[in-house]
């Protein structure tokens, strides 16, 4: 869906990686975001929430790039990808 | 509270004097109705009235402070207080002269301590404010109508005599 | 109220009661300890009591329990005897309990010396058992396990150097199952104002643990007051092994939009329900197989009832007292306005208000048996004690009166029953000797009397000597010596302050705070007592009492244009004065058919100014034996008055109990007719001296 990548647009996903150290975020050619990260703080965390809400409303894609081990913690407190 | 150090506070008047109450422990304003006297108590204590089914006692402000008693006016009223004692809320009707406005105090400009001399009872006075030409009497409400005080005074009424030597105590000269 | 406080209360209300029905099975044993029924519900009440206390952390009374539990599983199972000693220490340990649930923590030295007493006494019983159970099974106590809401929604402080929540989170895992459900309703779906640094997340945890209360709240202990957390125990057992349970938790996970502690809690009602109704099947079915002669007569205890916080009665009740206000008037209007369609709406609104009234009213009440078993202990300890043979009846005990009512004539009635026991019956060798049953018997009935209920508490021993009374009324200087006084006269005499006839101080009763204090107690409820008493035969206590506090049968009175009412329960006849005037300012006296009445003068009382019509009413009351006149200058009629208290500021008022407030809005003052008597007789005894 086209309205999802206008509010998610390149820039907002550049200012967001400055403030979370911890992550990389991109935007794939077909549209989707992904997200890099090894490790995340309470921060991080609340931002994936939001990424995810924003994804379940306007249909974006997200996509996590991380590791096993991150994506069990992250399962374990709520949210999978 | 940091936003600001205005507090608000309604206004009334009493004989030539112009008192003040806190907003906060003001609920409502009444007219007076009908009051029904309630045997063996001090005379400052009108008695009771019927707000919305609810028993309200009441008091006449005048005769607490040791003023003369008039004839009620168009424009007396009952402010309805909440006094606070013993961690106990309890509601009071208070019968003024007349009710006069919501004014905005700061801080800085109430004067913590009346001047000795002055007619009422230090206690029940918090400060003063000079407002236009006037000086304004914060009220201590919780302090005027102390609930301990009206009993020991309504135990007192039997006998009328002890009653005034105790109100003129109250009341400095 | 706080959530936490709000659960520790309920469950101390749900301890004692569990307490209280053990302490009723206990002495049902004692009467039959052949009956297994009371013996496995007294153990399962005690598991309960064992398991609830360890969910808040009380280790004490889960221990205690333990201990209890034990000696009973050994009766159960018929390794230990039921005897004498057990039923004794079983009595003194429901005392213990009461003392454990005021001081859970044993923060009074008192309660621990206490505790560590019994606790030594009960192992007594609890070796035994063990030594005589082959090989001794260490049973290691383990804590039960709940299931626990535990809404979380942190706060860090600017400084950055906080604990990370997510590692509290991770904590909690190692407690055992737990699901995270995020709350994120405060948290904006991701654009390009996403303020990273503002924490608006919060979460749901859904926690099956057997860790305890405390130990939950330390795992928040680093999080400062500004942090939200509310720790809500679901149930008891785990939960989330439950697989509907567990899917309806997974599947609020995925909406992020958190879960409440109700929405589980329903779940968790309905799954234990299912549970209960299969298990109850199943007990049927194995109580069947074992005694398939018995029929089960016993009602169920878990009577379709719910738990409801008495501030909201409160509230229904006044709410309702003013619809009775509001309605009146709305009757009075409908009158004067003679619409017969607003007539009839009217009378519609008035019979429903009524309904309404007693169905609400009836809300508070409860049976009189509530107590029952406070009664029958008081009984058995000071029967025991005294070495008196002593069988207790209740009769009518499903009458019911109002619960604060309840409350406050206990202490009363325990003085009564005790007195029963200790001046009414006599020791076994006494009553042979007259001839009588070597057992006396109490008996403690209950009965509704129109608006009011009547208790009777008699018995078949002694009576009153009044011989003795007299002598001592003498001595104290209540009556003279050449006096004539009538039987019914000295007995009242017991109700004096400071009389008592017990010749030597005993523990029970005879500390002079006697009979007089049973009055005041219902005087102050608008009841009444009487005495009634044959000597050698027994004495019968009778106590009048209405079924609610906040509505009163009076007669609205009115002088000058105030209005009064005076209580029906204390009118005896109305009469009428013309041109009424006193001789002097002591002549109060008037003659009516042969009697000398005084009259109190309400405009007296009332300093009213209006002036007296040529004909005046005089109602009579009648309080204690002795008649006053009511000078009033009209009797409206009858009115049923919702009561209204006057307030804190005129409590020392004591010609008035309280307000009503009329159909038309006017106020009535509620008479206090026995303090206005009893101020009466006082002055003139002074008088008199």
């Amino acid at each position: 869906m086209e309205t999802g990548t206008a509010t998610l647009d390149i820039l907002n996903i550049q200012a967001m990686e400055t403030l979370l150290p911890q992550m990389e975020a991109s935007l794939s050619e077909n549209g989707k975001i992904e997200i890099t990260c090894e490790s995340f703080d309470v921060y991080g965390y609340q931002l994936l929430i939001s990424l995810k809400k924003a994804a379940q409303n306007n249909g974006v894609h997200v996509k996590l790039n991380t590791s096993g081990q991150v994506k069990e913690q992250l399962k374990f407190l709520g949210i999978e990808f | 509270m940091s936003t600001s150090s205005f507090n608000a506070y309604l206004t009334f008047k009493l004989d030539r004097e112009i008192f003040a109450i806190p907003v906060e422990q003001v609920i409502e304003i009444i007219e007076v109705s009908q009051i029904t006297k309630i045997p063996q108590t001090s005379d400052f204590v009108l008695g009771i009235t019927n707000l919305r089914g609810n028993v309200l006692p009441v008091i006449d402000t005048r005769v607490k402070f040791g003023m003369e008693q008039v004839p009620q006016t168009i424009d007396s009223c009952i402010i309805v207080i909440a006094v606070h004692n013993q961690n106990e809320e309890s509601h009071l009707g208070i019968l003024v002269d007349s009710v006069m406005e919501v004014s905005e105090f700061e801080a800085k400009h109430i004067k913590a301590k009346p001047t000795i001399g002055r007619k009422f009872n230090n206690e029940y006075i918090t400060g003063i404010v000079q407002s236009e030409e006037q000086f304004v009497l914060l009220l201590n409400v919780n302090k005027v109508f102390d609930n301990e005080e009206i009993i020991q005074m309504n135990e007192l009424s039997d006998n009328e005599g002890e009653v005034n030597e105790l109100t003129e105590e109250l009341i400095e000269k | 109220m706080n959530p936490l406080k709000n659960q520790l209360q309920n469950f101390l209300e749900e301890a004692l009661e569990i307490v209280e029905v053990i302490e009723k099975e206990i002495l049902q044993l004692e009467v039959n300890s052949n009956n297994e029924s009371v013996l496995h519900s007294l153990f399962r009440n005690m598991h309960t009591l064992k398991g609830s206390g360890g969910m808040f952390g009380f280790t004490s009374i889960s221990e205690y329990a333990h201990m209890f539990e034990n000696i009973y599983d050994s009766l159960r199972n018929k390794q230990l005897e039921l005897d004498e000693s057990i039923i004794a220490v079983s009595l003194e340990s429901v005392d213990h309990f009461r003392a454990l649930l005021k001081d859970p923590q044993l923060k009074n030295k008192k309660t621990q010396t206490k505790h560590d007493g019994m606790k030594s006494k009960l192992s007594s019983w609890v070796e035994l058992r063990e030594t005589s159970i082959k090989p001794t099974i260490q049973q290691v106590e383990t804590k039960p396990v709940h299931t626990w809401h535990i809404h979380f929604k942190p706060v860090l402080s600017q400084s950055g150097m906080d604990l990370d929540p997510i590692s509290v989170l991770e904590e909690l895992k190692s407690l055992g199952t737990c699901v995270i459900v995020p709350n994120s309703a405060l948290v904006e779906p991701y654009n390009e104002f996403f303020q990273y640094e503002k924490l608006d997340i919060a979460w749901d945890i859904i926690l099956s643990t057997r860790a305890t209360m405390d130990e939950l709240q330390s795992v928040f202990l680093f999080f400062g007051e500004e942090s939200l957390i509310e720790i809500n125990a679901v149930g008891d057992g785990d939960y989330l092994a439950d697989v509907y349970f567990s899917k309806f938790v997974q599947s609020k996970a995925e909406l992020l939009m958190g879960v409440s502690a109700y929405e589980l809690m329903e779940m968790a009602n309905s799954i234990q329900l299912k549970k209960a109704t299969s298990r109850a099947a199943k007990t049927e079915t194995e109580r069947n197989r074992e005694a398939p002669a018995k029929t089960i007569v016993s009602k169920s205890d878990a009577s379709n009832s719910i738990r409801v916080e008495t501030q909201k009665v409160d509230l229904l009740l006044s709410l309702v007292s003013e619809l009775v206000t509001a309605q009146a008037r709305l009757s009075l209007y409908s009158e004067v306005l003679d619409n017969p369609e607003i007539v009839e709406v009217a009378e519609d609104i008035e019979k429903i208000t009524r309904r309404l009234r007693e169905n609400a009213f009836s809300i508070s009440m409860v049976p009189i048996s509530t107590m029952e078993t406070r009664y029958k202990r008081l009984i058995r300890d000071l029967a025991t004690k005294e070495e008196k043979l002593i069988s207790f009846r209740t009769e009518g005990l499903d009458t019911e009166i109002d619960k604060s009512l309840i409350e406050q004539i206990s202490p009363a009635l325990l003085h009564v029953f005790r007195n029963s026991v200790d001046h009414g019956i006599e020791t076994p060798e006494k009553r042979k000797e007259q001839g009588k049953p070597e057992s006396g018997e109490i008996v403690f009935r209950a009965y509704y009397s129109g608006s009011h209920v009547v208790m009777e508490i008699s018995d078949d021993g002694n009576g009153l000597n009044l011989e003795k009374i007299k002598a001592k009324a003498i001595k104290k200087g209540l009556i003279k010596t050449e006096q004539k006084v009538s039987e019914a006269e000295l007995m009242d005499l017991l109700f004096h302050p400071g009389f008592s006839t017990a010749d030597k101080v005993t523990d029970v009763s005879g500390r002079g705070v006697g009979m007089d204090v049973v009055r005041t107690t219902f005087n102050k409820i608008r009841g009444e007592v009487f005495i009634e008493s044959k000597k050698g035969f027994g004495t019968k206590i009778i106590m009048h009492l209405p079924l609610t506090l906040s509505i009163l049968d009076g007669l609205l009175v009115s002088v000058g244009s105030q209005k009064f009412i005076i209580p029906l329960q204390f009118l005896d006849k109305c009469f009428e004065v013309t041109n009424f005037k006193k001789k002097d300012a002591n002549d109060d006296i008037i003659v009516i058919e042969n009697e000398q009445i005084p009259v109190i003068d309400l405009r007296e009382i009332a300093s009213i100014d209006e002036e007296r019509p040529v004909i005046s009413s005089l109602p009579i009351v009648m309080y204690n034996n002795t008649k006053v006149g009511f000078l009033v200058d009209k009797i409206i009629g009858e009115h049923q008055a919702v009561i209204k208290s006057l307030g804190k500021i005129f409590q020392s008022v004591k010609a008035v109990s309280g307000a009503s407030i009329l159909g038309d809005g006017e106020i009535a003052l509620i008479l206090d007719v026995n303090k206005i008597i009893s101020d009466y007789t006082a002055n003139q005894q002074t008088m008199e001296v």
